[in-house]
């Protein structure tokens, strides 16, 4: 009878483990075909071919270049780089149904856009006015007791005078004024995502860009206009008898915006 | 006596989940790496515009490594506002400038023409009696790239 039951406890325990590793084994194929889907989409999103032609430029304020004249700013169509993202991103995972598309789009907490001189951030709906109910919000950043609206290159706004300065007339070099929006940028993402209406998750992220990406290797920087998504994919329930768990294959894609 | 029951039960269940994790492994690894080929040839194709014949050779000969497979090759073209694409396929893409004559998006679906031992152990239960599930288990991968 002992044998017995001990082959029962075997089996109990080869079961368990059995059920226990299988929700976290699909957990790492996921989130590869999440990244892959993901790098496609953004790609697709800040290179689709609207972004040269004429009929999409606005004027784009850009301190002392004006719309496409400053070579660091590209005008962005915000509706159409996420409808580009969407069309690739559900291609490489090859689903077609809408109602199944929606259903991924509710685990796509945040889509942003990191342009010359603001910031757009849309929630899971595709919703811009979440963070800010401009749909956007300029890089103005207090610095030395003044506020200034700063850019992604040395132009820099002097809110009080109504005048475009160079970061080198406040005294800020590169390395400083790059950590300074950096820094700026990436608390705004984190506040967005921390505040859990806009996710399905109670999970917490921390999205880090480098601040000197010279000296650190292992992150980039911010060094021109960005498309960025962060995905938690459906949730993966867990298998295992002993918890109600739920697993989110999670993963960041992004890509750079460049003229042609 | 009670021994030998005992281990009537318990050497087909270990048996079986033996295999299981043997074939589960070499599945994921193997799946992994044929997503990850089809997906970077599918980019040389996209960065490149073209889909040249020596590309799609080396693809089918590194996927090859894993059995036999279908490849299927298709191009989309967006025009005006219209969601519904232009789509070309076959072997016809092979060769062509896709990004002069407006084509935005390669597609490549490639899946295995054999089943994987996993699915046929899904189908039996560890004391060999057919389990009933339908296990068609392929290696397949399957990627879309913009074409910039």
């Amino acid at each position: 009878m002992k044998s017995f039951f001990w082959s029962l406890i075997f089996i109990f325990c080869t079961l368990s483990m059995f059920f226990i590793g299988k929700g976290v084994d699909n957990i790492d194929i996921m989130a590869e075909r999440y990244k892959r889907a993901l790098d496609a989409g953004a790609n697709a999103a800040s290179g689709y071919r609207a972004y040269y032609s004429e009929g999409m430029l606005y004027n784009h304020t850009a301190g002392f270049g004006i719309g496409l004249e400053d070579s660091n700013n590209v005008p962005m169509e915000r509706e159409e780089a996420v409808k580009w993202f969407y069309r690739l991103f559900f291609r490489n995972l090859g689903i077609e149904d809408t109602d199944m598309q929606n259903e991924y789009k509710r685990y796509m907490p945040m889509k942003a856009i990191i342009l010359f001189d603001r910031l757009m951030i849309a929630d899971a709906d595709d919703n811009w006015r979440t963070y800010d109910p401009a749909g956007e919000k300029e890089y103005i950043i207090p610095y030395r007791g003044k506020e200034y609206k700063f850019t992604l290159s040395d132009q820099v706004y002097d809110i009080e005078n109504s005048l475009w300065i160079r970061a080198d007339d406040i005294g800020l070099d590169t390395k400083e004024r790059k950590a300074l929006v950096t820094k700026y940028i990436i608390n705004e993402l984190n506040s967005f995502l921390y505040n859990t209406s806009n996710k399905e998750s109670g999970s917490h992220y921390n999205i880090v860009f480098s601040l000197d990406d010279a000296s650190d290797s292992k992150l980039s920087g911010i060094n021109g206009i960005n498309f960025l998504i962060l995905c938690e994919g459906i949730p993966i329930p867990s298998l295992n008898p002993f918890k109600q768990e739920k697993f989110f294959a999670y993963s960041v894609g992004g890509s750079e915006i460049k003229k042609k | 006596m009670e021994k030998f029951w005992a281990s009537l039960l318990v050497i087909p269940i270990f048996t079986w989940y033996s295999f299981h994790a043997v074939l589960d492994r070499d599945y994921r690894i193997k799946q992994q790496a044929v997503e990850n080929i089809v997906y970077q040839y599918t980019q040389i194709a996209a960065k490149k515009g073209i889909l040249y014949a020596s590309v799609y050779n080396e693809m089918e000969n590194r996927l090859a490594r894993f059995g036999d497979f279908d490849i299927i090759v298709t191009a989309e073209r967006f025009t005006g506002s219209s969601n519904i694409p232009e789509l070309i396929e076959g072997m016809d893409i092979m060769g062509r400038d896709l990004r002069t004559e407006g084509f935005d998006i390669i597609n490549v679906y490639a899946e295995s023409n054999n089943r994987h031992p996993l699915g046929r152990l899904y189908e039996i239960t560890p004391f060999g009696t057919k389990s009933g599930a339908e296990a068609d288990i392929r290696y397949f991968g399957k990627a879309s790239v913009y074409i910039q």
